[in-house]
């Protein structure tokens, strides 16, 4: 055993130089969009990152580009009226939604175990129904959760279709205080944009 | 994690296996796996010499640096990348390697 | 007697260094020394109530992806 343990601390002691091999990973061709690039094109609609066409809510909403620590390929965000971390609307679409499965009735119950992991609100499924999403058969479920310690609630709504072969989705969450109403007209701007957003090219996982 | 078992399918197309391993115990990546409702195995090696000969447990840190390597069926070293799985760049290399684009 | 063979078998984990790890032609990733370099076997245990064994499972079978993580509970 000892024997052994010199002989494993000796490969391991002349290895360690080895380990530290200079060199730049080499970019590789893994269709990363350039969320930089935004087209307007003259039909009023926006391309992005030359891969996502879909017709833009109207201001005040602001296009966020999501980045390699977001969840989301890219959303829109609104300052509603009141205290910025408590009141506001949000909405993304998201190529790889929380979850695994390839169909979407499971993946929506994966997905629903982590959406609101980093909040304290408990969520209830106020309605769930079968939509034409990406000119196929999706799933939308209607959310609400409260967090009475904080004062506010949470009202949402997550679209699930499908890219190729995978689930993605395009989900909207509005958070107001607790006694506030929230103001649906945010969640059919959000219906909208969803009808509207076509790929321009096949993904990644489709061409592989 | 997720995004290897997201692709696990098409690792099956690949030929290919996926584990993960780091210096936790059996329990607690049990604990991990169920939360994430991972499939594919996660090892613990505790000791942490498996880690040694991947090179990556420098100095005196307990835990293991995150890098990512990929051993072909016969047993050779192709591919190896430090920081979290680029689980694209994964798949294209997969893609290479088992049709034979790819060779010693 | 012990020493003798401590002293062997360091000579022969010396020689063996380059043979285990001859470096690969044209990597140009970080630990590209590791690329060409032929696995070592191991069996460990797994989360799956089961061993893990390198070369039962895997060798001569699949190719293997093993990611290294620092801890569980923690982004990968």
């Amino acid at each position: 055993m000892r024997i052994t343990y010199v002989a494993i601390s000796l490969v391991a002691a002349l290895l360690l130089p080895f380990g530290q091999a200079a060199g730049q990973a080499q970019k590789s061709d893994t269709h990363e969009h350039d969320s930089a690039a935004i087209v307007r094109n003259a039909d009023g609609t926006i391309t992005y990152g030359g891969e996502y066409r879909f017709v833009p809510p109207p201001s005040p909403w602001e296009l966020i580009p999501g980045n390699e620590s977001s969840r989301f390929v890219f959303g829109f965000y609104r300052k509603d009226p009141g205290k910025v971390q408590l009141e506001s609307t949000f909405f993304a679409y998201d190529e790889e939604p929380y979850g695994y499965s390839l169909n979407i009735e499971d993946r929506s119950r994966e997905f629903l175990k982590r959406f609101f992991w980093d909040s304290f609100v408990k969520v209830t499924v106020l309605e769930k129904k079968k939509v034409s999403v990406l000119g196929a058969e999706g799933l939308a479920l209607t959310l609400e959760g409260k967090d009475p310690v904080a004062g506010q609630k949470v009202r949402s709504k997550v679209i699930f279709g499908k890219r190729g072969a995978r689930v993605v989705a395009f989900y909207i969450r509005q958070w107001r205080l607790i006694d506030n109403n929230y103001d649906l007209s945010a969640f059919e701007t959000f219906d909208r944009f969803v009808a509207s957003l076509r790929f321009v090219h096949k993904s990644f996982y489709e061409e592989l | 994690m997720e995004g290897h078992q997201r692709n696990l399918y098409l690792y099956e197309r690949f030929n290919a296996r996926v584990a993960g391993v780091s210096r936790d115990d059996v329990t607690t990546l049990k604990y991990w796996a169920d939360d994430l409702g991972l499939t594919f195995p996660l090892l613990s090696n505790v000791s942490g010499w498996l880690g040694i000969i991947f090179d990556v447990l420098p100095g005196n840190q307990p835990v293991f640096d995150r890098r990512t390597v990929i051993i072909d069926k016969n047993g050779i070293v192709r591919y190896v990348r430090d920081g979290s799985p680029d689980y694209k760049d994964i798949l294209l290399f997969l893609k290479k390697l088992n049709s034979g684009e790819i060779t010693p | 007697m012990m020493g003798n063979k401590i002293i062997s078998l360091t000579f022969a984990a010396l020689l063996a260094v380059p043979l285990l790890f001859a470096a690969g032609a044209d990597a140009a990733e970080s630990g590209s020394s590791l690329v060409g370099s032929r696995m070592t076997n191991f069996s460990l245990a797994s989360n799956q109530g089961r061993l893990v064994s390198y070369g039962q499972d895997y060798y001569g079978k699949h190719h293997l992806i093993i990611t290294f993580f620092p801890a569980a509970f923690t982004p990968v």
